[in-house]
């Protein structure tokens, strides 16, 4: 009986060993090269979707296995820290209409029958929310920073997930955003723009689904008041 | 009076500030037989049309619509080509049975049987045209309208799945030359698409290549 105490303290002490190395290896070997540093930046860093803004229309193209869509993707910051983001044909036909909340919620007002699958939406409305940045204010970012530059990488805990924003010295917009889980790359976006003109367009790509997201902005010539 | 003003007032206000797709006819139409066979005539003498077109999307949760500008051809039988020239390009052209869509970079195309959805676009858009949808009072429940300017049709499609999606349409046919001047698609929420046809040119020469997939 000693015996075999010994031997379930020694299975317990190499699984708890296992777990830890694992754990570790989990958030950093998915980024080589980066390390936890000293806080040198103490701004988190800011949505390219600023509340109160206006809205932003962009040309959206979806690839999804073989398939390939197409539509207009409206995204509106309310005066929180909310967004509402509506995707529609170029003709104008709605295929959803979903509500991102400040505690990282989704409310999905409409979504077209044809393409109602609760999967779909989950992993749809996901990569939106990683690039809306939504509900990052609820948790305090760790800081990484990489030993050959000045960039830093800002990570979120979100449960299971993480959100990883990687931000350049001269500005506070992500460049990058990547989620992963606990080991392994799901998606990453990069996003294009200036700060002075604001974003220019954003691609979203799948580790390990057959996946893709291209958005690019649409400058609108006019409104229309009726 | 003072009281009649505090309840109108607060009324007229609201109506001044009710979001609306616009004024709608509310006389109802005195000749519908005569209006739809003036359609027929109409529709078995044009052979062609040619517009522009603005496209407005209104999306309650916007302050501001969407507005896209285009230009539409229309060549019988059944061809039909319609242009997003701004503020983004989007191709669409129907014609023998197959339905080609151009985008920025890529372009594909479809048999028209192939896909229920567009059966349908062609079916509505066509049935616009040649006034055809308003004999289909299977799907639809059809009212008839009229002003000193316009014709003014409503469909409401019978079928709830369908009203979950489209809750009417509604077309405005000009009094001058029956061609449609107007159509405005309101969803189930309120939210609508509004299609106005303006530099309207009947029987001209479309080539055929203009419907032709390059």
């Amino acid at each position: 009986m000693p015996g075999r105490d010994r031997h379930m303290s020694l299975s317990l002490c190499l699984l708890w060993t296992l777990t830890l190395l694992f754990a570790n290896a989990c958030s950093l070997s998915l980024f080589p090269g980066y390390h936890p540093q000293p806080d040198t930046r103490t701004v988190a860093p800011v949505s390219w979707f600023q509340p109160d803004s206006g809205h932003l229309l962009f040309n959206t193209k979806i690839d999804l296995m073989k398939k390939h869509f197409s539509g207009l993707m409206v995204v509106q910051p309310d005066s929180g820290s909310a967004y509402r983001v509506v995707f529609l044909t170029e003709v104008g036909l709605k295929i959803f209409d979903l509500e991102f909340l400040p505690d990282r919620q989704v409310k999905v007002h409409y979504v077209l029958e044809a393409i109602n699958r609760k999967t779909l939406i989950h992993t749809l409305s996901g990569d939106i929310s990683l690039v809306l940045m939504n509900g990052l204010s609820l948790t305090e970012p760790e800081i990484l920073g990489h030993k050959d530059g000045r960039d830093v990488i800002f990570r979120y805990r979100n449960g299971k997930e993480r959100n990883y924003y990687y931000v350049s010295e001269s500005t506070d917009k992500p460049y990058q955003a990547r989620q992963t889980g606990c080991v392994t790359n799901k998606v990453r976006a990069e996003f294009y723009g200036k700060p002075a003109t604001g974003l220019d367009s954003i691609k979203i790509k799948h580790d390990n689904l057959r996946l893709s997201i291209e958005l690019y902005r649409i400058i609108e010539i006019e409104y229309v008041a009726e | 009076m003072t009281i009649k003003l505090r309840l109108i007032m607060p009324l007229a206000c609201a109506l001044f500030f009710l979001k609306v797709p616009a004024q709608v006819p509310d006389t109802p139409m005195k000749d519908i037989a005569g209006f739809k066979e003036k359609l027929v005539t109409m529709s078995s003498r044009v052979n062609t049309i040619e517009s522009d077109f603005v496209q407005v999307k209104n999306l309650s949760v916007l302050a501001n619509k969407i507005t896209s500008r285009g230009n539409f051809c229309y060549r019988k039988e059944n061809n039909i080509r319609w242009e997003y020239l701004q503020p983004y390009r989007y191709l669409i052209i129907i014609s023998n049975g197959k339905i080609f869509i151009k985008e920025d970079k890529s372009q594909k195309q479809y048999d028209i049987q192939s896909n229920k959805m567009f059966q349908e676009m062609n079916k509505f858009i066509s049935g616009c045209i040649q006034g055809d949808i308003l004999k289909n009072d299977k799907e639809f429940r059809v009212e008839y309208f009229e002003d000193d300017k316009n014709y003014f049709v409503s469909l409401v499609p019978h079928a709830e799945k369908m009203r979950e999606m489209l809750n009417e349409v509604q077309i405005w046919f000009s009094r001058n030359d029956l061609t449609v001047s107007r159509i405005t698609m309101i969803e189930a929420g309120g939210d609508y698409t509004k299609i106005e046809f303006t530099n309207k040119k009947l029987n001209t020469d479309i080539p055929l290549e203009k419907f032709s997939f390059k």
